[in-house]
């Protein structure tokens, strides 16, 4: 219990500290929405009124603590934009990220954890050079450049799927799984390698344990021991990495979402950088952040399900 | 639960069975290499014989490779051979430069944190924490448009951005090293604590530190290479490997090969910092442990 209190009482911090720095920080901008509303042509008196209209005529560090004032009333305000309230378009937008990062999470764990078991199963020989070389690789390929690859290959050459746009779920469920595949695919492929690299090295060790030894004398099938004894104990760096990578995603899926104009929160986010749109910016940061602690939490708590030991030292303690 | 069970958390690390040598290998000198390679080539682009890579129309736009071009020429007709290598002074400045600010105020804030622990210690951790939950591109993006988009300011941004991952790194090497034995037999001899620090300790945290940050360069080409991809790192017409990918984009269908140059420049740099980083870390046998 006093473990959760701790990290929950981390969370408040973070969230306050990461809102406030972004809020002052995207105020020091040159720019404000104003000009962004009004166009460059605009009279002074215009801009004048507008501005207190808006109430940008106060400094940025009343408007901050107003803000948070609300914010902790559930009112994240409105954009200064299109007047629409932060946490409607956060609603649209973020059940798009969500779905992006679980298809690419499903992409990734299907190619890892399949890689990574028979990898470790006879290390050093050809089928582990080859997904080790080849996660290797893919580590060093940044995901602009995969993005555009993959969209040469099946958007460009082969009119697989679409290069870019996105269709609602509820709209067109193929056509919406097929604009999400290539978004999916670059997420999914960077992921990939990572979690067959940590899987495999944990898994070589699990094998050389006593009870995998027990368990191969008591002459059970091979798959077995690797599905029912060893997957298990392994998965520990798996889900830590797991989750630092979710985490990342959740915001970090920027450049992708901006690539292939996935209506996510990291295109909401680009977009009102652009624009200006503090509120927006800062809402959605304090959100991707909030999202990256509480995985971390959740990861956190993933372990006692793995192992019992974990949890009865937590008690213990 | 019958029995408290009192265990160690984690599974006993065993060593892989595979057998470690103790020697680079030639792909870590290919690596190398490599590297080497597109330094000479971005320092001497001046010098080179090699074409204007911002003159407009001397050239025929989509020219293929040729003897003339060996790479070909792109939309406005510039030689994209000298755009490449010209596009690699930004991304080996901006990386190497913020690294080695990274690694000066980073290292120096991870050894006095790991040596003397305490109050630097905790300012550290927290510190870490809030940026490590703060999103990077975002903290990018708002900071280079602020700052203004000049090679100075992004290698700044970058450079700030990679303290702290840098200096827990340092503190956890530091740790390993600050109760060992010739620690305590200097300052037994008398020896001051900065002396321990530069003296005992650096030394034996440099190499592992040093093969770090040939990843961490790698990291920050990529991070450039993003920003300027959205077109908010150097300005144009200055070219850079991400924005030269970025307009190779808009002619994917026509001409595929303005696009290809560079990210195959930019992947190869990267994968050799990489791979070259990751050999000298088993190298060094960097241990990762303790964070």
């Amino acid at each position: 219990m006093r473990f959760l209190a701790a990290r929950l009482a981390q969370l408040v911090v973070v969230l306050v500290a990461v809102s406030a720095v972004s809020f002052l920080l995207l105020n020091q901008l040159p720019g404000n929405p104003v000009i962004t509303l009004l166009g460059p042509a605009a009279t002074p008196e215009a801009v004048h009124q507008l501005t207190i209209q808006l109430g940008l005529d106060r400094p940025a560090w009343l408007r901050y603590f107003i803000w948070l004032g609300n914010a902790l009333q559930g009112n994240l305000g409105s954009s200064y934009v299109n007047h629409q309230p932060v946490l409607t378009s956060i609603g649209q937008r973020l059940p798009v990220t969500l779905e992006l990062l679980v298809l690419s999470q499903l992409i990734a764990l299907a190619l890892a954890i399949p890689l990574g078991i028979l990898s470790a199963l006879r290390p050093s020989r050809m089928l582990d050079r080859l997904a080790s070389g080849t996660s290797f690789g893919l580590l060093s390929v940044p995901g602009f450049i995969l993005a555009e690859l993959l969209v040469y290959l099946f958007a460009v050459r082969f009119n697989l799927f679409p290069a870019t746009g996105y269709v609602h779920l509820t709209e067109d469920p193929f056509e919406n799984l097929r604009s999400l595949t290539l978004p999916a695919v670059t997420l999914g492929l960077g992921s990939m390698a990572v979690y067959m690299r940590v899987l495999r090295t944990d898994m070589i060790a699990t094998l050389q344990q006593d009870f995998i030894t027990m368990a191969r004398s008591k002459g059970l099938p091979t798959w077995w021991i690797l599905l029912r004894h060893a997957l298990r104990p392994s998965t520990f760096t798996l889900v830590t990495v797991g989750g630092l990578n979710v985490g990342t995603l959740i915001g970090g899926a920027f450049i992708i979402e901006y690539i292939f104009q996935v209506p996510g929160l990291g295109l909401l986010t680009i977009n009102s950088i652009y624009a200006r749109d503090y509120l927006v910016v800062t809402s959605t940061t304090v959100l991707v952040a909030a999202g990256f602690v509480l995985v971390n939490l959740l990861v956190d708590i993933i372990y006692t399900f793995l192992d019992p030991r974990v949890r009865s030292a937590r008690f213990a303690s | 639960m019958t029995e408290a069970v009192v265990a160690t958390v984690a599974p006993a690390a065993v060593a892989e069975p595979v057998f470690v040598e103790r020697r680079l290998g030639v792909a870590f000198w290919v690596s190398i290499g490599w590297v080497a390679l597109v330094v000479v080539a971005a320092v001497l682009a001046g010098v080179l014989p090699l074409q204007d890579p911002l003159a407009i129309g001397d050239n025929a736009p989509r020219l293929g490779p040729s003897a003339a071009h060996l790479l070909g020429t792109d939309e406005l007709g510039r030689d994209l051979l000298a755009r490449v290598i010209f596009g690699s002074r930004t991304s080996l400045t901006v990386g190497f430069a913020s690294i080695a600010f990274g690694l000066a105020v980073g290292g120096a804030m991870g050894l006095v944190a790991g040596y003397y622990g305490g109050r630097m210690d905790a300012a550290l951790n927290g510190l870490s924490t809030v940026l490590l939950a703060f999103p990077a591109l975002i903290f990018l993006l708002t900071v280079v448009t602020f700052l203004g988009q000049n090679l100075f300011d992004v290698t700044m941004t970058l450079g700030v951005l990679s303290v702290a991952p840098i200096a827990r790194i340092i503190r956890a090497n530091t740790l390993v090293y600050a109760n060992r034995e010739f620690v305590l037999a200097a300052r037994a001899l008398g020896a001051r604590n900065r002396r321990i620090l530069v003296r005992e300790i650096l030394p034996n945290v440099l190499p592992s530190a040093l093969a770090f940050s040939l990843v961490a360069v790698a990291v920050v080409i990529v991070a450039e290479g993003a920003l300027s991809f959205l077109g908010l790192s150097v300005r144009p017409p200055t070219p850079t490997w991400g924005g030269m990918i970025a307009e190779g984009g808009q002619v994917l269908a026509q001409d595929p090969l303005v696009a290809l140059w560079p990210s195959v420049a930019m992947f190869a740099t990267v994968l050799a910092l990489n791979f070259a980083g990751d050999r000298l870390q088993v190298y060094f046998q960097v241990r990762e442990g303790g964070l």
